[in-house]
């Protein structure tokens, strides 16, 4: 009988950002693995699109703003008790933003902090609640970036915000392991998206070009990281927290 | 928008001194202008007018004043 350690049949996982990019791709592959998931998004339009590639059944898309921080628990409260407990959590959502420093007002780093850091903390929060989540306990994936731990001129927001990501992840997966909820972190180098065409806008193509040249394995897909975030959600996983999983075809190694 | 507003933009990502530019100047001249002046540059005008450049864009303009005209043909 052929075995699968990355089998998600039977559970119930929530991405966010899942109408483009690495959250798409992570919602498609899950799906293909056997989860049923909740989609969470701002775009109801490309949620759906989202929701149509999806394999299986039981799937639902939530328009939801998660910049509204104060409401994300209330919201993981009402959808454990309609969509269903979930196993398995997955922050894809994120802003990035190529900001000099000369132009980053407060108003740029609250904005990029409000997205990528308090609303995961916000999740975080959420999932504590016992019913909220199921009954073999919950497996978070936050989405870092290798600029937690390689710097890149313009973004430094970004990075700060990323590099939050990582003491976020680590706390949070020792506080929350008596509740058998794992929580770990996938560190992308440069991978093709929608987010990456909008980071490069301002570059030649010749930085490009040498952006592709410090990946030893060149430029990513979004199927290379979503395939890692869907082995953290697994049970394959069951025994790993608290791990940042650097997926960036060598950028780090140097 | 104005070219006035559009040179203090200019000014602001360059982190030059307010009223130091003109439309006539050219990229090349300006010493604040390297690639981390273009991105914010570029940051900035997309903030404002809601003008996406890019560097292509950037390098086919010789002056400020060439540069405004994109900007103002892609706000239109």
């Amino acid at each position: 009988m052929a075995v699968n350690p990355m089998d998600l049949s039977g559970m119930n996982v929530l991405v966010t950002g899942a109408s483009s990019g690495l959250g798409r791709a992570s919602a498609v592959l899950m799906s293909q693995l056997g989860a049923r998931l909740l989609l969470l998004g701002r775009n109801t339009e490309r949620l759906q699109e989202t929701l149509d590639s999806l394999d299986g059944q039981g799937h639902q898309s939530l328009a939801f703003d998660l910049g509204d921080v104060a409401a994300i628990a209330a919201m993981l409260d009402q959808q454990a008790a309609s969509f269903g407990k979930f196993d398995g959590v997955v922050h894809a959502a994120g802003i990035l933003s190529t900001r000099p420093l000369r132009v980053s007002s407060p108003d740029v780093f609250e904005s990029i902090y409000r997205i990528n850091v308090v609303a995961a903390g916000q999740l975080l929060r959420g999932i504590t609640k016992r019913s909220v989540i199921g009954d073999h306990g919950c497996s978070v994936v936050l989405v870092g970036s290798v600029t937690s731990s390689v710097g890149v001129p313009g973004l430094a927001a970004y990075a700060a915000s990323k590099s939050a990501i990582l003491g976020l992840m680590r706390s949070a997966a020792l506080e929350l392991a008596p509740s058998r909820i794992r929580v770990n972190a996938v560190l992308p180098g440069q991978f093709e998206s929608p987010m990456a065409d909008q980071q490069w806008k301002g570059l030649t193509e010749e930085q490009i070009a040498r952006i592709g040249a410090m990946h030893p394995l060149g430029i990513g897909r979004a199927s290379d990281v979503a395939n890692c975030i869907a082995f953290l959600v697994s049970p394959a996983a069951r025994w790993v927290t608290g791990s940042a999983l650097a997926v960036d075809g060598g950028y780090t190694a140097h | 928008m104005s070219t006035k507003r559009f040179l203090e933009l200019v000014e602001e990502g360059l982190g030059m001194p307010e009223g130091s530019t003109n439309e006539g100047d050219r990229f090349i001249d300006l010493e604040a202008w390297d690639s981390v002046g273009a991105l914010s540059v570029i940051a900035l005008l997309d903030e404002e007018f809601g003008v996406s450049l890019d560097a292509g864009a950037l390098q086919s303009c010789n002056t400020l004043g060439q540069l405004a005209g994109l900007v103002l043909k892609k706000a239109a």
